[in-house]
């Protein structure tokens, strides 16, 4: 007999009368006979290790989740002015590109978002076109400064001390467009038309990009018509004078693509 | 039918077919994709179904694939766990399960002098020193300490999960000597799982549990065939029951490191 066997687990677990439990009494042993290890698993429930290796793998998990936290937020501490910048040259050749295709409207937009980034404050004050002299900008039919017997003398004028106006004369017959007139501040114009009834809309505002893009968004656009009068053009029978913002026409505003 | 069902005609098996008490183990071009393992088909006789449970080895092969894949990926590489069902014509007749891993195949030396692959059973290392010798076998206590751990740790990682294992021998264990010397425990769906068994529990002669007034397969009987495992392995005697073959170092090595296994994991 080996000395001290009653004491050895090796001598005692092939003994007849082995229990796993006087053995381990600390721990628990998953006796066949107890309750608790009939119980049910759940579904997915994996985790039947002991609890402190369960911790540690949790806490390991936590550090790490954290550490990927602060990873993504440092790159995009970093990443942001990168991203941004990248943004607002991408757009500074947008609007370069703009203006030299003459879309100076389009080129002021985006030169004016990117505030003072580059030259772009500069860019965008060049795009503001000087306001043309107060003369007719088109004409179709001659008439302008014709004077005659079945012309009628008209005075186009504004009442603004500030902004000048871009008047635009459609025939009521048929809406092609007969003449455009710039009107600048403290000026008229004197034209003579047909008589008959025409369609005239007016524009205004403080910056000038042309004359397809007018006073662009910003600007004020409107058809004129007689007081009272829902039919949408203006007969024209003798002398008068068309001043936008005066009291004797009625102000339909309109957008600019309806101009 | 389980989702986790098969049918027979999804696969082709290859190879010589290995003969079995309850069936045959067919080598198969099947996998499985994660964890990844290949896939060996177990065909039960024709005349043992009737004496299965399905519902039981359904249990065992839901309770796989509810695993997170780290937890699969350890018990596949711990013992052959049963991944599939196989039917056929509407009847479960087989199951698919992990191949041994490579690393437990090792070339025997034969009479001849010639070496032949043959899958590690722990049976070949419960002999002599001259035996192991004579068949190319190299093993120290040191690897021997190293086996006989790994078993108490597979032991308890088992039985923290409510699985006995019941028919426990050297024959359904398999030894790798690469590197750090481990163990692979093979016929898992004969185990008890959640104090229910697939195949009723029987038990390996020479291998029988001794203790009196308890069931075949318990934690005690698990217990009681570790350390009939280790008196075996280190007596280099295949059929003795005598701890004193051992010595008291020994012994006392062995009562200090597996209880440490069995009490922490």
């Amino acid at each position: 007999m080996v000395k001290g066997k009653k004491s050895s687990w090796l001598y005692a677990a092939i003994s007849k009368s082995y229990v796993a439990k006087e053995w381990l009494p600390d721990t628990t042993v998953n006796e066949i006979d107890d309750p608790a290890f009939h119980a049910p698993i759940k579904e997915h429930d994996t985790e039947t290790r002991p609890l402190s290796k369960h911790k540690k793998s949790c806490l390991f998990r936590a550090s790490f989740v954290f550490l990927l936290l602060i990873t993504i937020a440092a790159v995009t501490i970093w990443l942001c002015p990168v991203v941004i910048g990248f943004c607002q040259d991408r757009d500074y050749r947008t609007a370069v590109t703009a203006f030299e295709n003459d879309d100076y409207y389009a080129a002021w937009k985006i030169f004016s978002n990117l505030e003072n980034f580059n030259d772009s404050e500069q860019r965008a004050q060049s795009c503001i076109m000087p306001y043309p002299a107060t003369s007719a900008l088109y004409s179709d039919g001659g008439f302008f400064s014709t004077a005659s017997e079945n012309n009628c003398m008209v005075i186009f004028a504004t009442l603004s001390t500030t902004e000048p106006v871009y008047f635009k004369i459609y025939y009521a017959t048929d809406g092609t467009l007969a003449s455009t007139y710039f009107v600048n501040v403290g000026t008229n114009l004197m034209v003579f038309l047909p008589e008959g009834n025409y369609i005239i809309k007016a524009a205004t505002g403080s910056r000038w990009f042309g004359d397809e893009d007018m006073f662009g968004d910003e600007g004020r656009y409107a058809t004129l018509t007689s007081s009272g009068s829902d039919s949408g053009y203006l007969t024209i029978q003798s002398y008068r004078t068309i001043a936008f913002g005066s009291d004797n026409l009625f102000v339909q505003e309109i957008n600019r693509e309806e101009f | 039918m389980s989702q986790y069902t098969i049918s027979r005609s999804q696969f082709v098996v290859k190879g010589n077919p290995i003969f079995g008490g309850q069936g045959t183990i067919h080598f198969t071009s099947r996998q499985l994709k994660s964890p990844f393992a290949e896939l060996v088909y177990k065909e039960y006789l024709p005349h043992i179904r009737g004496d299965l449970d399905f519902s039981i080895l359904e249990s065992m092969i839901s309770y796989l694939h509810s695993l997170n894949y780290h937890d699969a990926a350890h018990l596949l590489s711990i013992c052959a766990w049963p991944c599939f069902m196989v039917e056929e014509s509407g009847q479960v007749i087989g199951m698919l399960m992990p191949k041994a891993p490579d690393e437990f195949y090792f070339d025997l030396k034969l009479p001849s002098g010639k070496t032949k692959k043959k899958v590690g059973e722990l049976q070949l290392l419960l002999e002599t020193k001259e035996y192991l010798v004579k068949h190319g076998i190299s093993l120290n206590d040191s690897e021997r300490k190293t086996l006989i751990v790994s078993v108490a740790k597979t032991m308890k990682f088992l039985h923290n999960r409510q699985i006995i294992i019941g028919d426990f021998s050297s024959r359904n264990v398999l030894f790798s000597l690469l590197h750090n010397p481990k163990v692979f425990f093979l016929d898992c769906d004969s185990w008890k799982f959640r104090n229910m068994s697939f195949i009723p529990q029987a038990e390996t002669p020479d291998w029988e549990c001794t203790l009196s007034g308890t069931e075949t397969a318990t934690v005690n009987s698990d217990h009681q065939k570790l350390a009939l495992l280790a008196i075996r392995l280190f007596a280099g005697d295949a059929q003795t029951r005598d701890p004193s073959k051992l010595g008291v170092k020994m012994t006392q090595w062995l009562d200090r490191e597996i209880l440490k296994v069995l009490r922490d994991g």
